[in-house]
């Protein structure tokens, strides 16, 4: 079932791209790679969304907290009013729990469609759609090498002075695409010490070493799935928050600082206030986005003031 | 204190999603999987079965254990998938870490061992097949012809892609088969190049010598007959899935099977269809054993069939250990009577089954 369902569709994907893409495996895991994230992007959209609302509450969520102590009930009534829904929080989460039956789907088609040894080759003539490939026997063995890497072993980069020790070039772009996602989806908090940002900093910590681990592992396919994929959450991350982008010095791992893009947190305080006395909207990325777009109208006005050209 | 210790509590937290998922990953997707199949000969009337993680002799007749290689594995005597070759007194292995083996067929010692490797880490398939002084070994799309004296390396080989089954040899030249679709013959005696043949498919076992002709199936569904002296095609036949194993010769028959489950035999001389078997459960990978008059074969799904090698109507079948005994995918062997079978998932590692009714004599389990 999980083979017809997942593995074997995304394992004649990858041959029909290999075959479309002049025989390059690496071309058709990357198009594949970006056609699932456009296919997941408005999961991932809403999930980045959600977190980013989540940031943007935290403060509300703690005066409230600290505030209803004791008041259980008025302090979920309260919660509530901000827009604050526990389950509506999960319900952001479930795009990454999505990922992961695609993670493994994925890893088990790239050794599918890359057979490099004979157990792998007869599952992959039990995986092909033979209907879509007439030719099939000319393009086995599928091409697996590009430049120093086998695409179905784990990435070692060789090189003569280093006698036998290989460089995995690979886990390390892994884990560096990982810190900057981690990096740029992780606004700072004002609170350093409350839950959340601890728990922020344990995944950025954590989550880039688990994939370097991955890739350190797997085969060096499954690495490329998660470049391509960082990058591509990257870009969408920039396209969603463009309004809020500043690219600011970050110190990836303590080696180098690299200007990265960040978003911007929301401005709270001042919201927060608001909406304790009764203002029009309690939510303040709602009101944070209804200034922006207050902004935004201005800018357009202006702008049709001046017969809609830009001023230089 | 209190922040410290939250941040260990996430940091456990999301240690144990790693782990979990790192298992799913093992787990659900086969990580590191098993790169192929237990594979078997008889030498001296011994069974010699390569496996995972060891070689092991035991006696044909009752099942008995008379050695193993090595006694404990390590990292580089492990993944000893190829089928093991006999020449003189003593067994060749190889394993996919790239490395080659002689053992003395009397106790099972390590003579000499050839690293392929390069001082390059990852796995890759290899075949090892030997002729009255050399020991072939191919990794990678290397061939190695290696003294068998001394494990020196007599010559070597390049091919343009993987190299995944060993060569034939007539004692003269060394037959080469590739995937990257072609059969090459080599000069026995220093390793150059005689002919090379171009077919559509890859050939990822190694060509049947009978008589003058060479016989070999490819992944592109076709048999051919080759002339072993110029590498000429003789015939050409085409079957209904690839053709894995090497064909089986004998008399006027040539018999193979096919991953799409059929079993064929046709004439050796002209290639023409003599009976194709009705369709078996599951895929056919071996190649076929024959014995007084009737062949074995092997499925997939974990059946043994003997059929009538002059009809090709089914004789009997059996389904080893249903439960767990899945993908016979090592060619059977027929010795003394009985069919010897390995098995990759079983609960056994051998199954040696009477020829005649289909019962199971004795079974091998090295644990």
């Amino acid at each position: 079932m999980w083979n017809q369902l997942v593995i074997y569709p995304f394992t004649n994907s990858l041959l029909l791209l290999y075959k479309v893409m002049g025989d390059s495996f690496t071309l058709s895991l990357i198009i594949l790679t970006l056609a699932i994230r456009l296919l997941l992007m408005p999961l991932t959209a809403k999930q980045q969304k959600s977190q980013m609302k989540m940031q943007a509450m935290q403060p509300d969520i703690k005066r409230i907290q600290e505030k209803y102590k004791g008041e259980p009930e008025r302090m979920q009534k309260e919660l509530q009013k901000i827009g604050y829904s526990p389950a509506s929080m999960l319900a952001g989460c479930l795009p990454m729990f999505i990922q992961f039956p695609i993670l493994i789907g994925m890893y088990r088609s790239i050794m599918h469609a890359i057979p490099a040894a004979p157990l792998q080759m007869i599952d992959l003539y039990k995986a092909a759609y033979q209907s879509w490939f007439p030719e099939f026997h000319k393009m086995i063995p599928v091409e697996r090498t590009f430049l120093w890497m086998d695409l179905s072993q784990p990435d070692r980069f060789y090189m003569e002075i280093l006698s036998g020790i290989g460089v995995p070039v690979l886990p390390l772009f892994v884990y560096i695409t990982t810190v900057l996602q981690q990096k740029m989806m992780t606004p700072p908090t004002a609170d350093p010490n409350d839950q959340s940002a601890q728990m922020q900093r344990s995944m950025m910590t954590m989550m880039p070493l688990m994939f370097a681990f991955f890739a350190l592992q797997f085969s060096s396919g499954l690495s490329i799935y998660f470049i391509t994929s960082n990058i591509a959450t990257v870009v969408q991350y920039m396209i969603i928050n463009r309004e809020r982008l500043e690219w600011s010095p970050v110190n990836i791992a303590g080696v180098a600082k690299l200007p990265i893009p960040t978003i911007a947190p929301p401005p709270t305080t001042k919201i927060s206030q608001q909406s304790e006395q009764g203002g029009t909207s309690a939510n303040p990325t709602i009101v944070a986005q209804e200034k922006m777009s207050s902004r935004k109208a201005k800018r357009l006005k202006a702008r049709k003031a001046r017969g809609g050209k830009r001023r230089r | 204190m209190s922040g410290f210790k939250h941040l260990i509590k996430h940091h456990l937290y999301i240690a144990v999603f790693a782990i979990t998922i790192t298992l799913l990953l093992v787990g659900c997707s086969g990580a590191m999987p098993a790169s192929s199949w237990p594979n078997s000969i008889i030498a001296d009337n011994n069974l010699i079965i390569a496996n995972n993680n060891a070689v092991y002799a035991i006696s044909s007749d009752i099942g008995r254990l008379i050695w193993k290689f090595p006694s404990e594995p390590d990292s580089i005597r492990s993944q000893l998938y190829t089928s093991p070759a006999h020449t003189n007194d003593s067994i060749v292995v190889g394993s996919d870490n790239k490395h080659a083996f002689t053992i003395d067929i009397i106790n099972g010692n390590e003579i000499w061992s050839f690293d392929a490797t390069n001082n390059k880490s990852g796995t890759a398939p290899t075949g090892t097949s030997a002729s009255a002084d050399l020991a072939f070994f191919t990794s990678q799309n290397t061939l190695y012809a290696l003294q068998i004296s001394n494990g020196q390396t007599a010559w070597k080989f390049e091919s343009a892609k993987d190299l995944w089954a060993p060569p034939s040899t007539n004692g003269k030249y060394v037959f080469l088969p590739g995937m990257d679709h072609t059969l090459t013959s080599i000069d026995i005696t220093n390793g150059s190049q005689i002919w090379q043949q171009k077919f559509k498919g890859a050939l990822a076992d190694s060509p049947t010598i009978y008589q003058d002709t060479l016989y070999t199936g490819s992944l592109s569904n076709s048999v051919y007959a080759i002339d072993a002296a110029n590498g000429m095609i003789i015939w050409e036949y085409e079957a209904e899935g690839w053709v894995w194993g090497s064909p089986t010769a004998f008399n006027e028959h040539v018999f193979f099977s096919d991953l799409d489950g059929y079993v064929y035999a046709l004439n050796r001389e002209t290639g023409r269809e003599m009976w194709i078997s009705q369709q078996l459960d599951s895929a056919s990978r071996g190649t076929p054993a024959y014995s007084n008059g009737n062949l074995f074969v092997t499925s997939d799904n974990g059946f043994v069939y003997s059929i009538d090698a002059i009809s090709g109507n089914p004789v009997w079948n059996i389904e080893i250990d249903s439960k767990n005994a899945d993908r016979l995918l090592a060619d059977p062997i027929a010795h003394n009577g009985l069919v010897y079978i390995t098995s990759m998932n079983g609960d056994n590692l051998v199954y040696a089954i009477n020829q005649s009714d289909g019962v199971i004599v004795w079974e091998f389990n090295p644990e």
